[in-house]
């Protein structure tokens, strides 16, 4: 099978092509000083730096205003930030069954020219709650590069958030996918990459 | 770093739609101003090349393009001297047809061109970017690094769709970017003897406000044949009421640009 992106998700998909697209990376090359910015805001000496690199490159995107996806699931509400997302696309195919799977793998699709492994968020990040709630998952949130895929049912808005409006998760415990909550809508943050390489790491233990 | 009020003016001349006079534009603006004496940088966005070979330079045989901003040539390797005194260009190649996949949608792509630019713009007054007629990441690089966007609109009412179509796509720069664009829609190829060219620059203006040009560039066959002349319309004919109206136009964009600076300075 493949996707097809709907009118209904295009924008969004337009939106995170455009932000990946003009995503500074950290410690590359020198920052993009805008024509239009007053001088006196720009500094000579940070263009000459050579920064360290950061940690987790992944990760800057927390230290500035950033745009979050808020979907649900099974009526709970996630969010995950646009910029670490490689589009969502509508769910209304049938999955290709790889054997010996867990229960949260659904199977995988096809999304230009790759291969998505598709995951129940159902199960992985809710293990199982609310699933009395009737719903369908009607959308297919593409992951970081397009690897993964996570379950919805229902892409609600985009929202520009400050980090402030964070309540960031320090250490790292048992749910390594969140990032923090959303102080707010009181929804938690995924942290994509986190996630990702979880779900990597499951995958690399399931073919050995 | 000189301040980019007082070094050179950066403008993408963009709509999502074909056969507007995107190419006709930059070339007569840039035609005028090197009259005046200012140093100006065409750029060619497009794997079409009109613009390149506008020039008489064939896209086809050009040693560099744009392409090579991609593949990190050193900055300056990448302009080349037009027949028209004062005019630099960076020609476009059939191979930036291939960009976008090759790119791949990658981190920090729609970034190369203002990065580049800010190595070069100082030996510049003016530098016009000419894009395709499709978002991609060409276009995504020049709406980002330039100061104002141009949209040559055809008046005609599947026109109007484009506009449409680009005013959406600079909302989602201006998110991503968190700053506000610049844009002006310049009604093209007017034809006021009918009643479609007519009714559609009132559906524009009604529609955009004041974000659409008060004037208009009138059809011209001039146009055609300076083009086919190798020349800039300006250098071709230089007192036909198409070259009168880009003047206009200039001025305008001129004096917007001054008010601009005074406003941010």
């Amino acid at each position: 099978m493949s996707l097809r992106p709907t009118t209904a998700t295009g924008a969004l998909i337009l939106q995170s092509y455009l932000d990946r697209l003009l995503a500074e990376i950290p410690g590359s090359q020198p920052a993009v000083t805008h024509p239009d910015a007053n001088p006196s805001e720009t500094s000579d000496v940070a263009l000459d730096e050579d920064p360290a690199p950061s940690a987790d490159a992944h990760h800057e995107w927390r230290d500035t205003p950033f745009q979050a996806v808020l979907f649900c699931v099974h009526a709970v509400r996630l969010a995950a930030p646009l910029i670490r997302l490689h589009g969502v696309v509508p769910w209304n195919e049938a999955l290709s069954d790889l054997p010996n799977t867990p229960d949260w793998f659904l199977g995988v699709c096809a999304y230009r020219d790759q291969n998505v492994r598709v995951v129940d968020t159902s199960v992985l990040i809710l293990q199982g709650q609310n699933l009395d709630v009737e719903r369908r998952h009607q959308h297919i949130i593409l992951l970081d590069v397009g690897r993964w895929g996570l379950t919805c049912d229902a892409v609600s808005e985009v929202l520009t958030l400050t980090p402030d409006a964070v309540q960031w998760r320090t250490g790292h415990g048992s749910r390594p996918w969140l990032a923090g909550t959303l102080r707010d809508k009181l929804c938690a943050l995924l942290d994509v990459d986190a996630l990702a390489a979880m779900l990597e790491r499951r995958e690399d233990c399931r073919r050995i | 770093m000189n301040s980019p009020t007082r070094g050179s003016r950066l403008w993408a001349v963009a709509n999502q739609k074909g056969g507007v006079a995107k190419t006709t534009t930059a070339v007569a603006l840039a035609g005028l101003l090197s009259e005046w004496r200012k140093r100006v940088l065409i750029v060619d966005l497009d794997p079409h090349a009109s613009l390149t070979s506008y020039t008489g330079i064939d896209p086809d045989s050009v040693e560099s393009s744009v392409y090579g901003l991609f593949d990190t040539r050193p900055p300056g390797s990448l302009i080349c001297a037009t027949p028209w005194p004062g005019i630099d260009l960076v020609p476009a190649a059939p191979a930036l047809a291939t960009l976008d996949r090759r790119v791949n949608g990658g981190r920090g792509q729609g970034l190369v061109l203002t990065r580049w630019l800010q190595e070069v713009r100082d030996s510049y007054d003016h530098i016009f970017m000419d894009c395709a007629p499709m978002l991609g990441v060409l276009m995504v690089n020049a709406l980002v690094a330039c100061n104002q966007v141009l949209i040559p609109t055809q008046t005609e009412f599947l026109s109007i769709n484009g506009v449409r179509r680009m005013t959406r796509t600079i909302a989602m720069l201006e998110r991503s970017q968190q700053r506000r664009l610049s844009w002006l829609v310049v009604p093209t190829m007017y034809d006021q003897r009918t009643r479609a060219a007519t009714q559609s620059l009132e559906a524009l203006r009604e529609e955009f406000g004041d974000r659409v040009w008060h004037d208009v560039i009138p059809v011209d066959t001039k146009l055609r044949e300076a083009s086919k002349a190798g020349l800039p319309p300006s250098g071709f004919a230089p007192r036909t009421r198409s070259v009168a109206a880009y003047r206009a136009l200039l001025d305008d964009l001129l004096a917007r640009s001054r008010v601009n600076e005074k406003l941010s300075a």
